[in-house]
């Protein structure tokens, strides 16, 4: 009876066209959409591409600065000097065919001459430039208070520059090399687990007698709702954990995402992820006797919200909620799984692993017994 | 205009949901506005980080690298045993954490540099590269004075004079180097909720028109086909003129005084084009979708592929040159450049690309109304 049950419920579950749609597509589509939107950042190598920056010398500017900006455009890349007047510069700042201009002015006092960044945003271009200009004043700087105060040593301190020496031993608290862009896909897993609240929804509506036939017929027979349920339950799991399986394997293996080595314990959130999110449908499915399309739309949202706050739309959503609200970090679902998913990538340990995944099982634990506390014994005066 | 009140009655029967998403999605907008600024602020100024520092080191340099860091950041205590250090680091209490090993300052001064000190940052963090360039650059001026055979004392000293020199960095105009207002991220996100609520409510109220007895009892009705377009394009106005109020309401709240400035006007002018592209969007899906759970899917497919690709939740700076010219094909994008370009402007002359950028909207707008115009039509001969 079980067993038949079971099958039944994954034959109807798999035919829905809809269902499968949420559960298997759109987090494909989804996926696609942010290899495609921030493909270049998740490459190794970051293709790097010269910046564009005008340079204008006033009569009596030293020459050491132009200097400098050929050795970075010649052998480091790293800039491209357009050397104009100040109008031509000013139009081409203005057009945003340049990124900044570099002004270089007579100076009587200052050795390292008068060098000043003009720009008009400030962004990851203008910090580059910044800090070129910077770092040649720093070491200007240096270079005269050597000369100053023992001029026979600044051979000595000019091999200095050229060595560049790397100072820091990278510490290790995880040998997974990680990039940022990892926790939009970790949240794409966490929605995709979250995306069972359809077939959870199914399961509540299958049982409450006002929104469907088979409910009504349910509602008279003399078996007991849990045994009625349980197959159900069982079998919408394992078709959405096998809808996440899919995904994850097309954001591992098609669209090349490093989500770790740890696979096994990988599949093993996204079974307890969709246990909560059928669960989570499930539950609400089964509150009051509100229409089934008032319940799908509270269902989406619910989904979505959790998404949103997992850091699914805007990246630094959870160190926002961290410093605000981390009552919300301990209790969103979709945070969750992505925090275990990244304890597990990054923690040598799983501690921390397993106190997500505590809080996971706690939460669905409480939406079950809720859903079906809610749903057994319920009797109609009509529908 | 008994249509247009029937229009009216079928809103007025879907506004718990209608309102459901809207209440929900302003949430998102507002949270997301709020939380990107938070961010973007704190990528501007100075970023202080929580530096963990264990210095075993007796000699000048490792105490004055301390103290130069301790200027700009704050130094905490590195936790006592590895687990309690990876929790701190887990909870974001630590950002980066640095080791001065016991002989650093006279292996230093012997000429040593390779990986002497140990810096270990929170995975995926991209504010520690900040640190590390901070120590390096440091470390780099240090070794010069030390190298020219001055004493580590006044070696550390001059150092951090050094290291206080800063590039002067103007601004084109006074304007670009104020912080953007609340308004501009209030507005960045609009496109997605308008997409969202236009599709879902607007969509829904359409789908009920086009249910097959019904459209045929309206087609043998006394009232004129065009009559009857006419009164349901009415009440497509009121929907997006009602949902774009709500927004405007929403923006005056939360904006204050930005929505009297010429900006905060042309903000408004820009949601008020893109509400009617969403409008004309929600049209076109409206062809296609049979039922309210598929005209759920088609609001979240092309919410999400045009904010993602358009730019609303991804920088556009972040995203590949390929990318971006594929992105000139989705009304999002246009509105995104709208938006962004719409801070510089200082008068409703002067904002010739801003026009242009509302006619591209516009135009989107029709090719979409066309299109489903072409699709309904094909449809009804096939009746």
């Amino acid at each position: 009876m079980f067993f038949r049950l079971y099958l039944y419920s994954i034959r109807q579950t798999t035919r829905q066209k809809l269902i499968m749609f949420w559960s298997l597509i759109f987090p494909i589509i989804l996926g696609t959409l942010f290899r495609a939107a921030f493909g270049e950042f998740l490459n190794e190598e970051v293709i790097f591409h010269q910046i564009p920056v005008a340079y204008v010398a006033e009569e009596g500017a030293s020459p050491a600065f132009a200097e400098t900006l050929k050795f970075l455009e010649e052998d480091s890349e790293l800039v491209e000097v357009i050397a104009s007047d100040s109008g031509e510069a000013k139009k081409l700042l203005k057009e945003e065919k340049v990124e900044g201009i570099y002004y270089s002015r007579e100076s009587g006092t200052q050795e390292s001459g008068n060098i000043t960044l003009t720009v008009t945003k400030q962004g990851m271009n203008q910090s580059i430039l910044s800090s070129i200009l910077e770092q040649y004043q720093r070491v200007f700087r240096t270079m005269h208070q050597i000369s100053r105060e023992n001029p026979a040593g600044i051979k000595e301190a000019a091999q200095v520059i050229n060595q560049q020496c790397r100072y820091l031993k990278e510490g290790t608290i995880s040998d997974t090399p990680k990039n940022a862009m990892t926790d939009y896909f970790y949240a794409l897993i966490a929605m995709n687990c979250l995306m069972g609240v359809s077939m959870g929804l199914q399961i509540a509506v299958g049982f409450k007698a006002n929104l469907s036939d088979l409910a009504a017929r349910r509602v008279v027979s003399g078996t007991s709702r849990l045994e009625m349920i349980l197959p159900d339950l069982l079998a919408k799991i394992t078709v959405q954990f096998l809808c996440t399986v899919f995904a994850v394997c097309y954001l591992m293996f098609a669209l090349k995402i490093s989500l770790g080595d740890k696979f096994g314990f990988v599949l093993l959130t996204t079974l307890v992820g969709s246990i909560v999110g059928i669960f989570m449908g499930f539950f609400i499915g089964a509150v009051g006797t509100y229409r089934e399309s008032l319940k799908e739309g509270v269902c989406i949202c619910s989904m979505m919200l959790s998404s949103f706050l997992a850091g699914l739309m805007v990246g630094n959503m959870y160190r926002f909620l961290e410093n605000h609200a981390p009552i919300v970090n301990r209790i969103n679902p979709a945070s969750l799984i992505v925090k275990a998913l990244y304890s597990l990538n990054i923690y040598e340990g799983y501690d921390r692993y397993a106190q997500c995944m505590a809080s996971l099982l706690v939460i669905a634990a409480v939406l079950g017994t809720g859903a079906f506390a809610m749903i057994r014994r319920e009797r109609y005066a009509s529908i | 205009m008994q249509v247009f009140k029937v229009f009216c009655k079928v809103m007025y029967k879907h506004k718990s949901q209608s309102l459901m998403y809207i209440v929900i999605y302003l949430l998102i907008a507002i949270a997301m506005s709020r939380s990107v600024q938070e961010s973007k602020v704190m990528e501007f100024s100075k970023v202080s980080l929580k530096i963990a520092v264990e210095n075993q080191d007796q000699g000048e340099v490792g105490e004055g690298l301390v103290s130069y860091l301790k200027e700009h950041n704050q130094i905490k205590e590195v936790p006592k045993d590895r687990e309690a250090l990876k929790d701190a680091m887990y909870y974001q209490e630590i950002d980066y954490v640095l080791l001065i090993p016991k002989d650093f300052t006279e292996r230093f001064a012997a000429g040593e540099g390779e990986e002497l000190l140990e810096g270990t940052a929170v995975p995926g963090s991209s504010t520690a590269s900040l640190v590390e360039n901070e120590i390096q650059q440091y470390l780099d001026t240090a070794s010069m004075y030390l190298r020219a055979g001055m004493e580590s004392a006044r070696a550390v000293e001059l150092s951090a004079e050094d290291m206080r020199q800063e590039a002067e960095i103007n601004f084109l105009e006074k304007s670009d180097s104020k912080p953007l207002p609340i308004g501009f991220y209030f507005f960045q996100y609009v496109p997605y909720v308008f997409l969202v609520v236009m599709i879902l409510g607007l969509g829904a109220v359409m789908k009920t028109f086009r249910d097959k007895d019904l459209s045929a009892r309206n087609k043998c009705s006394a009232m004129s086909f065009f009559q009857q377009n006419i009164q349901i394009i009415l009440g497509c106005i009121l929907f997006t003129l009602a949902v774009f109020a709500v927004f405007m309401v929403m923006a005056l709240c939360l904006t204050g005084n930005y929505m009297f400035t010429v900006r905060g006007v042309l903000s408004a002018l820009n949601a008020l084009v893109f509400s009617i592209c969403a409008a004309s969007i929600a049209w076109f899906c409206v062809q296609f979708a049979r039922t309210m759970p598929e005209l759920n899917i088609m609001s979240n497919v092309f919410s999400l592929s045009f904010s993602f690709l358009g730019g609303v939740f991804v920088a556009l700076d972040l995203m590949g040159d390929g990318m971006k010219q594929a992105a000139k094909f989705i009304p999002s994008y246009w509105y995104v450049i709208a938006n962004r370009d719409i801070q510089k402007a200082d008068s409703f002359a002067g904002a010739g690309n801003i026009y242009q950028c509302y006619l591209v909207v516009l135009l989107f707008a029709l090719a979409f109304f066309s299109v489903g115009l072409l699709v309904n039509r094909m449809k009804l001969r096939t009746v």
